[in-house]
């Protein structure tokens, strides 16, 4: 199989742009948790998720058309070029600042991954999150109770997410052609929990928090499917769709027998990458799905119809470290979000950077490589904006 | 696989385990909390949730109280008397040989000459310019300090004897004496050879101290008692030695007993009284007009809907001013383990964290007061067990004083069926659990 990438080219040429990417990512420092957090989880169905891996958000990219063997959930064909055995897990740490100055920051582990190549083909195993549902609601109130005013403090909080379990599978029809496929199932319980405490200086000792809260099991089949064409040696197109049955949610401790069922739209996406010359490649993408049906089983809120997402970067693939390949990558992208929250559709807009650096790699082919890719940008929706930042790190090994 | 690969990844990751730290994001509005719940106040009267309400008698004894008290007409009713049995000289002494300075000997062949009675009394809320007239006595009846009342010098389960003449009689005068609190919190009173040889003979049944005053009006309350013998030792005659006797029984009796007020029960006094009642939950309560537009009516009872219950009291004035209050009072809710054993049954730990005592005013010029004692976590208790249909006895629960006995005071409440009768005052929420999405 050929490498996708040019062979290390040796310019030793920083450019200006990959040099501010990789500053700022340095001044955030390592540590520090970046995404995914935001109020609009408390909307719908929760916040999508996207299950990218570090290069890809590095790349502003929807996760599909990306060049070298690498494994994607919803880029089903890409497993096709690994010819060894292959494990990667992506670490990702968010952040946003709320509206109201608040800070919320949370840790995943959103994409995990492995593949086996067997006789031309490769079999592959996903898990990877969907829908992220962690999300804290607090009110004060004042009650009146027996003619006397009464403090109360509401809580409500949502924890858990929904996530995606699958098998693929992939093989190269041709040199240039490879095709992919996958099959799975929702996996993930979300808890839901309300509590009431009342001021015990306005009732007096002895009061007892009220609490009830249920859990939310998720289950229903999803499929992908995907292509992915390499029309030139320096070009790569790829194409994929994720289907889904509709998403159940079955409470799971508070007796009650109602399901939540919800219709998931059919996504489609498409991405490619293009070498414009020696070390620098431009990477490009888009999706979209119609939430319509989803946002009409919603028992409270409402869904945008048609989600766009797009985006893209550059890789600059000519510098190195210590002998090891080190390229730089730059991007942005807008996601539509796909549940309105208070009636405003809400969006999010990132720029995105970060870098790889190839270990070991034998031929076309990565033994073990480490990726970072750091997002910073706003979702805005109506009166709600937050300051999101990510940072996503992918370790990736393999062996023959 | 590289060493360097495997070392490189843990690195990275140890790096960025600081972050794992979650804080979910936030949102404060009420609006947006998929849930509806509802929060009403209901009160019910006594009836609707408790029955068999009954008082029980005979909880501790006037013994066991640390100031043990002394009146005359105390608020033209109450009189009592101290009675005090001492414990017993030491088996030996130790004394110095004549003319030595050093090497004391035990000397068990010792022998009493005279010695007196020291009573110290709490002269806080007593007017200082008062003066009282105390009396002195040697008792000449066999009693039993544990059980003694007005009428009785003993009352053990070998039987009961009354005294000669009641409140403690007859007694052999040991003195009189004008006690003045401006002068001193003391009083001494002298005892010859015989006395003491009388009080230190634990074989005579009839050994204790009397006191009592004949100042109309008054009373008093004893701080401490020391019993000072002089004693003779066989080792060097002309040596007295002073033995305190510190230990022993300081009680009183009182008369008359604490009437009962119609309307009212009772808790507290010496020997104290109890009051217990069945609790129940009922299935469905009637939260009022304007709490039914928004809640369903009658409004079922779930018991992990209770945020807060408390038993609603009201403060009786008491049968008689001679029992009234003197200080602030606490009360405990107590579960009774084995109600059909009462009035013996164990009693549990209360229900409740430590409640503020009740002030005495409560009871004379504010009467009527109410007085709460919560009770939330026992009645979701009860209603759970109830739902859950466990054959188990009715809960029941005691009213008593903390600590039980604490005086002559006797604490009263309105009953059921008076204007003011208990009731239950509760705190419901009502929720058809968490939206889905």
């Amino acid at each position: 199989m050929r490498g996708f990438l040019p062979s290390r080219p040796r310019t030793h040429v920083l450019p200006a742009l990959f040099a501010g990417v990789a500053g700022l990512i340095l001044a955030q420092g390592v540590p520090t948790p970046a995404l995914g957090q935001s109020l609009l989880a408390a909307d719908g169905l929760g916040l999508p998720v996207e299950p990218l891996d570090a290069r890809a958000r590095a790349l502003g990219s929807v996760g599909v058309g990306l060049p070298g063997a690498h494994l994607l959930g919803r880029d089903p064909a890409a497993g096709a070029q690994a010819v060894i055995s292959t494990a990667a897990v992506t670490f990702q740490s968010s952040s946003a600042t709320l509206t109201d100055g608040a800070a919320a920051r949370h840790t995943r582990f959103p994409a995990i991954s492995a593949s086996y190549p067997y006789a031309g083909n490769v079999f592959a195993v996903y898990l990877d999150s969907f829908l992220d549902q962690e999300f804290e609601i607090r009110s004060e109130e004042t009650l009146l109770l027996g003619g006397r005013s009464v403090g109360a403090l509401h809580q409500f909080t949502s924890t858990g997410s929904i996530g995606r379990a699958s098998l693929g599978w992939s093989r190269a029809v041709r040199e240039v052609f490879a095709v992919g496929v996958t099959v799975g199932t929702y996996v993930g319980v979300t808890e839901r929990r309300f509590s009431l405490l009342l001021d015990t200086e306005d009732v007096g000792i002895g009061v007892e928090p009220f609490e009830t809260g249920s859990r939310l099991r998720a289950s229903g089949l999803v499929a992908g499917a995907g292509a992915s064409w390499n029309p030139g040696p320096l070009v790569r197109v790829s194409g994929a769709l994720s289907w889904s049955d509709d998403l159940v949610l079955s409470p799971s401790t508070d007796g009650r027998s109602e399901e939540g069922v919800y219709r998931i739209p059919l996504e489609f996406r498409l991405g490619g990458t293009a070498n414009l010359l020696t070390g620098l490649s431009v990477h490009a993408g888009l999706s979209y799905a119609d939430w319509t049906d989803a946002g009409a089983d919603l028992r409270t809120g409402e869904s945008r119809e048609a989600a766009w997402s797009y985006g893209g970067g550059l890789e600059w693939a000519g510098t190195s470290l210590f002998g090891r390949a080190l390229p730089l990558r730059v991007g942005a992208r807008h996601r539509a979000l796909p549940f309105k929250s208070a009636g405003a559709a809400a969006s999010e807009f990132v720029l995105t950077g970060g870098f790889g650096l190839n270990l070991v790699d034998a031929g076309d082919q990565p033994l073990a490589r480490l990726e970072l890719g750091y997002e910073r940008g706003r979702r805005t929706a109506g009166p709600i904006e937050e300051d999101v930042s990510l940072l996503a790190v992918t370790v990736r090994v393999a062996s023959g | 696989m590289s060493s360097r690969v495997w070392g490189a990844s843990a690195l990275l990751l140890l790096a960025a385990a600081p972050a794992c730290q979650d804080v979910s994001p936030m949102v404060v509005s009420g609006e947006r909390i998929p849930i509806r719940a509802e929060t009403v106040e209901v009160r019910l009267p006594f009836e609707a949730f408790a029955s068999e309400l009954r008082s029980h008698l005979g909880f501790g004894s006037a013994a066991e109280l640390a100031r043990p008290i002394v009146a005359s007409r105390w608020a033209e009713e109450l009189d009592a008397h101290l009675m005090v049995r001492f414990g017993e000289l030491p088996a030996a002494i130790s004394v110095l040989p004549p003319g030595a300075t050093s090497g004391a000997q035990t000397d068990t062949d010792f022998h009493a000459v005279r010695g007196e009675v020291v009573l110290r009394w709490d002269t806080t809320g007593v007017a200082v310019t008062s003066s009282f007239d105390l009396e002195a006595e040697a008792v000449l009846t066999g009693w039993d300090p544990a059980t003694a009342t007005w009428e009785l010098a003993a009352d053990t389960l070998g039987g009961s004897m009354s005294w000669p003449e009641p409140g403690g009689g007859p007694t052999r005068p040991l003195g009189t004496f004008d006690w003045a609190p401006a002068v001193t919190d003391t009083l001494t009173v002298p005892l010859d050879s015989v006395t003491v040889a009388e009080w230190t003979d634990p074989e005579r049944p009839e050994r204790g101290l009397r006191v009592r005053t004949t100042t109309d009006g008054s009373l008093l309350n004893l701080s401490s008692v020391v019993f000072r013998v002089r004693v003779r030792s066989s080792v060097n005659p002309d040596t007295v030695v002073v033995v305190d006797i510190t230990d022993g029984t300081s009680t009183f009796v009182y008369t008359p007993e604490p009437p009962s007020a119609p309307g009212a029960f009772r808790i507290g006094g010496v020997p104290a009284e109890r009051a217990t009642f069945r609790v129940g939950l009922p299935e469905t309560v009637d939260p009022g007009p304007e709490a039914c537009v928004h809640v369903e009516c009658p409004l079922p009872v779930e018991p992990d809907g209770i945020i807060y219950a408390a038993l609603v009291l009201h403060t009786h004035p008491p049968p008689s001013p001679a029992f009234a209050p003197r200080s602030s009072v606490s009360l405990e809710m107590r579960p009774v383990l084995s109600p059909a054993r009462l009035p013996r049954s164990p009693v549990a730990l209360p229900v409740h964290e430590p409640l503020e005592a009740i002030p005495p005013e409560y009871f004379s010029t504010g009467a009527g007061s109410v007085y709460e004692i919560p009770m939330t976590s026992f009645l979701r208790g009860v209603g759970a067990a109830g739902s859950a249909g466990e054959d188990a006895e009715p809960a029941t629960v005691a009213l008593l004083v903390a600590p039980e006995p604490q005086g002559v005071e006797v604490l009263s409440f309105y009953g059921p069926g008076t204007e003011l009768a208990p009731s239950l005052r509760m705190i419901l929420n009502v929720s058809g659990g968490v939206v889905l999405p």
